[in-house]
């Protein structure tokens, strides 16, 4: 299965990308993916531990299982307001 | 007649207050209307200088949504009846409005428990982040 992952706000500038497409076997979790998101960008890897997960727009947990499409956003703390 | 009407939005202009305040107002059913501004406050750093302006930015479709659950909220725990919430994205001087969160409500304390609730849960929750700039070009993201 494969999922687009966007990595926003301070993750963008962080990361240095704003998506990415990554490969998942079937029946695999988001907290997978998050393992395969800091072998790709261990920089990041420290700062993954404060970030917040939303899945097709939808806050999820590490143990919700991802799709093939699923778009996955990097959801790091807000400062709105 | 009550009528139960949700305002939700991200202003990439002016927020416009005057068009707020009469969309808070149009009902008489409502006798506690309680808004909140949050405002872009001057600062100065001492290496960087003054902050020239916030810069917002949102994943949008996401915010919107979560702006709706928070009006969704206000009217199922404190009965509101007309609901705005909008939030500047892109740039905000300081002095600048970034946010306006007014509710409609038959009592103000109602009015005021609700607008306290959905300003703090929008600060944690709606997916949106601020980029502070300063006089000599140094940028931070806000916390």
């Amino acid at each position: 299965l494969r999922v687009t992952v966007l990595f926003l706000g301070p993750a963008k500038d962080a990361v240095g990308i704003e998506s990415d497409h990554m490969e998942l076997s079937d029946g695999s979790r988001l907290g997978e993916l998050k393992e395969k998101i800091v072998a790709r960008h261990p920089s990041y890897a420290h700062a993954l531990e404060s970030v917040r997960f939303a899945v097709n727009e939808e806050f999820a947990d590490h143990g919700r299982p991802l799709r093939d499409g699923d778009v996955v956003a990097i959801v790091p703390p807000v400062s709105g307001g | 007649m009550k009528i139960k009407e949700t305002w939700v939005e991200l202003d990439h202009g002016k927020i416009l207050a005057d068009k707020l305040h009469a969309f808070l107002h149009a009902d008489s059913a409502y006798g506690g209307v309680v808004t909140f501004d949050g405002v872009t406050r001057a600062e100065i750093s001492s290496t960087h200088g003054d902050l020239v302006r916030l810069e917002y930015e949102a994943y949008e479709r996401m915010a919107l949504k979560e702006m709706e659950k928070l009006a969704e909220t206000a009217r199922e725990r404190w009965m509101a009846g007309r609901v705005a919430i909008v939030h500047a994205i892109g740039p905000v001087l300081p002095g600048k409005t970034s946010v306006t969160v007014g509710i409609a409500c038959s009592h103000r304390a109602e009015a005021f428990d609700a607008c306290r609730w959905v300003i703090d849960t929008l600060k944690k929750d709606v997916p949106i982040w601020k980029k502070a700039v300063f006089a000599d070009g140094f940028t931070e993201w806000g916390k």
